[in-house]
């Protein structure tokens, strides 16, 4: 079973998809509990999926000339090749796999669409058709982390634009029209920066075993690495005409410079500058900025708050938790991976974004009225720690960023739900219009103090571990790598504070004090939680707590492959850079 | 009587040209229909359903017998009728797609409104479309100047008439604005070929003569160059290349809705055929288009780019559902053209492939605002709010049509922008040439602006609600137009998902270079 587990999880919505096509749209709550079934679905496959996955199987790369290794639960199948005359043949594969970089995301993924469709129960205008992209949208944030193949990662990566697009648009708040149609411009802006660099990548990136097959070198099913060094001798002596390559999508061959063509644009050795810079390390920058954007990082991030503040309560949750993952993720996945020169070289530019968002972003979550956009810079603020953890390339910076994804992953949504429990009751979300809520709502009130502080890092919280190993692998990589300079590190320090200043303000203002409420006739509205409230609150809280108290959990599982990934990517991107800067 | 020499010399003409008519089956089985439909009409005949049903059925044969000896023809080697057509694979492939959107376009015309043509001038109508198709089926296969201009002149004057279908006044201005333009645009070809005629002596510009007289030619290349630049502007014309694309938004509004289909695609596609194998002979030749003093990649580049942003940029203004369109398309010309100033065969390809793809896309987009204008009476895409959570599939078919056009996945309009990019991007690695580079960067930036309004379309039709004014059905639609649709958006899911299927077909085709 485990064989087609990845494939299991990803196309289950779609699936219940193409059930609920058939469901006439006024039978209502059939939408809901197909969704619901589908992510539970989802969530159990993916908690099988952790916890059959093997730690300490490193990372997913094409180290051992060519052979997949760390990859899990590969799934490998021909999609299609399209035959390019002189160029040669374009191999796009059905690639999925695993390793410890993505496992926890998939994971991450299942459960916070879980919590969106629990918190989705209220939609009451045209469930069917909401329910129907709520679960497109779900098919494709699960398939950006399992797709290996950058063709498939990015049909993904731009298939999730479309549903976002309409449940913000269709359900949203009074300026969705213009929220949506931000964030449909901005994502696709950034992802037509990543097409750019894919288009490039395939015209330069062969795959040995299948032109080895092709031109009757290799036979089919006994390749051995020896012959895939031999085949990328024979490619790098121009030995092979151009007609007999195979050109492909597979990103881990696209992580092994061997198997690039001499003198492609992408090849180390192509020696071609764009704009004064090596094209390697300008492809570098445009995935960088495709990525920022969907992160998303200063000064690329205003349609972050506009999006979060119209979209429906779940489709923040949804948004938050495990949207911007994505930027985070593809930039590990792609950009760090495939292009490690990049990452040597920009360290100081992607630190330098990261600290920037950080205090940026907190600053601007201490001007704002409205609770949920508050909450929306401070997402940007947070994602700021994973560009700096990345930056410095050490294991417990990167283990960091990873870990603030996932930490993110939780408290955001439980963030958004409060605000959402808020606005459910009074469709008022603007901070001074409430005082003294403690008094009136008790259980709401513990909530939003353990979601306030666990964002803010307080230890015994997931945030806390995840900002500290962020610290700690910054200040390490400082002073080993000399990449990034102490004083962003320590302006970076400052953020913990802003972050304390906005939460504990508004915790101040909104809940202590005498009881107060701006339009009184929303009185009667002010009632504690709901079951269905606490039904999507309390796991995210055990769960915040849980890692907080016992991070192993998670750094168990991702250490070996971190630890891979970041020697890889310092070790590797300084070679490639003396060879381009030769 | 006669010498016995000259007896034999007509014999071997007669025979040859008998040998030849075997060779343009399709092309007779047309012209055949386009009578039988003059008698018909000349007879009162005007039931419609007949009317479409031989025009259909004629398109049909001329199809069938494309594919059943349109390859197995012996072709001499300089062609039929003395070189005059050369019915080689590309022409095959471009035939093809020529039929099939004529289908689409009858398929279209059916029906009590039949998409604004006037119903009373159905007979008419159906001759005309047939000789546009004839006019175009010619030009896809002819490299000789005097047929080329021939072919051309018969689709402009069909499409002229065309033009003015629906017999209103917007119509009529659309079909004088267009023979002005269209006229003047003839005539500067014609001087342009004259000029090369007189400096060669040839009218085949890919016959031995005329490469060799231009090689020893002892002129300047000034002369040389205006001469193929005017030549090529008549081509042009035809594609809507800016700036030679102030016709086309007037005349796709003022026609009737199946027949601007029509003319968005192959009129069109025509005039690409041309212009690859122009391009390809002088590039071959290394004439003209290599010419050391004078870039002619860097100018067709800049006609692409400009195609692309202007097209773009004024779609972006437009209420009018097919004046969209037409500006679309003028930036969807800016594709096809960079995939020809790719100068390889990896670059005619992904052209052939986007035009097949565009073919589909663009009738899905015209059944779509037929079946929209029928049921508001009106073509303002603002009309159409509200539409999109009544017609829960038409809405679908609308979001993924538009998605098509944009070249998002998953459509084979992602694809076909792929293919296009890749052969810039090779090109770009192989000749180093920086403006190709730029132009495939202008290509990336139009997909976001082109995004913006081809979204208005579902924008409206789901984020606003109808307003007061009573929506009133002028036309039901038909299951066979809904069910064409099907099919258009069905092939346009499926060769992203299964591109290869298409370009199989695609790699089929013998290509020069």
């Amino acid at each position: 079973m485990t064989a087609y587990l990845l494939s299991f999880i990803t196309f289950v919505p779609l699936l219940a998809a193409l059930m609920l096509l058939f469901v006439p749209a006024r039978l209502v709550s059939a939408g809901r509990w197909l969704a619901l079934a589908a992510t539970v679905l989802q969530v159990v496959f993916a908690s099988i999926l952790w916890f059959a996955f093997e730690k300490g199987a490193g990372f997913a790369s094409s180290a051992g000339a060519g052979r997949e290794a760390g990859v899990q639960f590969l799934e490998q199948a021909d999609w299609f090749t399209l035959e390019l005359g002189s160029l040669g043949k374009m191999s796009v594969q059905y690639l999925l796999g695993v390793d410890g970089l993505s496992v926890t995301m998939v994971w991450l993924a299942a459960f916070v669409m879980l919590i969106g469709v629990i918190s989705s129960w209220n939609i009451r205008s045209n469930v069917k058709g909401y329910f129907l992209l709520y679960l497109l949208l779900s098919c494709s944030v699960v398939g950006c982390f399992v797709a290996l193949d950058l063709f498939l990662f990015y049909l993904f990566f731009e298939f999730m634009l479309l549903p976002m697009y309409f449940l913000i648009g269709m359900w949203g708040g009074p300026r969705r029209e213009y929220a949506s149609i931000k964030f449909f411009l901005y994502t696709l802006f950034g992802s037509l920066f990543i097409l750019v660099v894919m288009i490039g990548l395939y015209v330069s990136v062969i795959d040995p075993v299948a032109t080895g097959i092709g031109a009757g070198l290799l036979e089919a099913g006994a390749v051995l690495p020896a012959d895939i060094s031999r085949m990328q001798v024979l490619i790098s002596h121009g030995e092979l005409s151009s007609g007999q390559l195979v050109h492909t999508f597979n990103m881990l061959h696209m992580m092994d410079v061997n198997n690039y063509i001499p003198g492609s644009l992408l090849s180390l050795s192509g020696g071609e500058t764009v704009f004064g810079q090596p094209v390697r390390l300008m492809a570098f920058l445009a995935l960088f900025i495709g990525f920022a954007i969907k992160l998303p990082a200063v000064p690329v991030h205003t349609w972050l708050p506009d999006a979060h503040v119209e979209a429906p309560t779940p489709i923040s949750v949804v948004l938050a938790g495990i949207l911007l993952k994505i930027g985070g993720y593809g930039l590990i996945r792609i950009g760090y991976s495939i292009f490690p020169e990049g990452a040597v070289h920009y360290a100081y530019l992607v630190a330098g974004i990261g600290v920037f968002s950080i205090i940026y972003g907190a600053l601007n979550a201490l001007a704002q009225h409205d609770l949920k956009k508050l909450i929306a810079y401070s997402s940007v603020s947070h994602m700021g720690y994973v560009l700096l953890g990345l930056a410095v390339l050490t294991p417990e910076g990167v283990s960091g960023a990873l870990f603030q994804m996932f930490s993110h992953g939780l408290i955001s949504p439980l963030l958004f739900l409060v605000a959402g429990v808020l606005y459910d009751r009074t469709h008022d979300r603007l901070i001074e219009n409430y005082g003294g809520l403690a008094f009136k709502m008790p259980a709401y009130t513990v909530v939003v103090v353990i979601a306030f502080f666990a964002s803010l890092g307080l230890p015994g919280f997931s945030g806390f571990i995840a900002e500290m190993l962020v610290f700690l692998g910054s200040f390490k990589g400082a002073a080993h790598y000399n990449l990034i300079p102490f004083w962003l590190v320590a302006v970076a320090a400052l953020g913990l504070l802003l972050g304390a200043a906005y939460y504990l303000w508004t915790l101040q203002r909104m809940f202590f004090g005498k009881y107060f409420i701006r339009n009184a006739g929303m009185e009667a509205q002010m009632k504690d939680l709901q079951p269905r409230e606490y039904l999507m609150m309390v796991p995210l809280v055990i769960l915040i707590i849980l890692f907080g108290v016992a991070p192993s959990l998670f750094l168990d599982t991702v250490n070996s492959a971190v630890s891979e990934f970041a020697g890889m990517v310092y070790q590797t991107g300084s070679a490639n850079l003396k060879m381009l800067l030769r | 009587m006669y010498p016995a020499v000259f007896i034999s010399t007509l014999y071997a003409g007669l025979a040859e040209v008998l040998q030849s008519l075997q060779g343009i089956l399709p092309e007779i089985a047309i012209a055949v229909t386009l009578l039988l439909v003059v008698l018909l009409d000349l007879f009162k005949i005007k039931e419609g359903a007949l009317l479409s049903f031989i025009t259909g059925a004629g398109v049909l044969a001329a199809a069938l017998l494309l594919h059943t000896q349109g390859g197995a023809v012996p072709v001499a080697e300089e062609g039929l009728f003395h070189g005059m057509l050369k019915p080689d694979s590309l022409s095959v492939f471009l035939r093809s797609l020529f039929l099939l959107a004529a289908l689409f376009s009858v398929w279209m015309s059916r029906g009590r409104v039949a998409g604004g043509v006037n119903i009373s001038r159905l007979g008419e109508f159906h001759t005309l479309l047939l000789s546009l198709l004839l006019g175009a089926m010619l030009m896809s296969m002819t490299t000789h100047f005097l047929l080329i201009y021939m072919s051309i002149e018969l689709v402009s004057i069909s499409s002229y008439i065309l033009t003015n279908f629906s017999f209103n006044r917007k119509s009529a201005e659309a079909g004088i604005k267009y023979l002005l333009f269209g006229a003047v645009a003839s005539a500067v070809m014609l001087f342009g070929i004259s000029l090369l005629y007189g400096f060669t002596g040839a009218l085949d510009f890919a016959s031995a003569p005329f490469h060799s007289s231009l090689l020893s030619l002892s002129i300047d290349s000034l002369p040389l160059l205006v001469a193929g630049f005017m030549a090529l502007a008549g081509f042009l014309f035809k594609l809507s290349v800016v700036p030679f694309h102030v016709w086309a938004p007037d005349v796709y509004e003022g026609a009737p809705i199946p027949v601007a289909a029509f003319f968005s695609v192959v009129p069109k596609l025509a005039g690409l055929a041309l212009l690859i194998r122009f391009v390809q002979y002088f590039h071959e030749s290394s004439i003209l288009f290599v010419s050391v003093d004078f870039n002619w990649q860097f100018i067709l580049a800049v006609l692409a780019g400009l195609s692309m942003f202007i097209g773009n940029l004024a779609a972006l203004w437009q209420d009018n559902a097919k004046r969209m369109l037409a500006y679309s398309s003028i930036a969807h010309t800016g594709f096809l053209l960079s995939g020809v100033l790719a100068y390889s065969s990896l670059g005619i390809k992904s052209v052939i492939f986007y035009a097949s793809i565009y073919l589909l896309m663009n009738f899905a987009a015209f059944i779509l605002v037929k079946i929209l204008y029928g049921k508001t009476g009106n073509e303002s895409i603002r009309s159409w709010s509200g539409l999109g959570k009544k017609a829960p599939y038409l809405g679908a078919a609308v979001v993924v049509v538009m998605i098509a056009l944009t070249g998002l996945p998953p459509t084979a309009g992602f694809t076909a922008k792929l293919l296009v990019f890749t052969s810039l991007w090779e090109a770009y690695q192989l000749s180093g040439n920086a403006v190709l580079g730029y132009l495939l960067l202008a290509g990336v930036v139009n997909t976001v602006i082109a995004l913006f309004y081809y979204l208005k379309i579902p924008y409206f039709m789901y984020f606003r609600t109808a307003g007061n004014e009573a929506v009133q059905e002028t036309e039901t639609t038909g299951l066979g137009e809904k069910v064409l649709l099907g099919i258009l958006t069905g092939l346009l899911l499926l060769f992203f998902f299964k591109a290869d299927w298409l370009l199989e077909e695609i790699n089929l085709i013998d290509f020069i270079f």
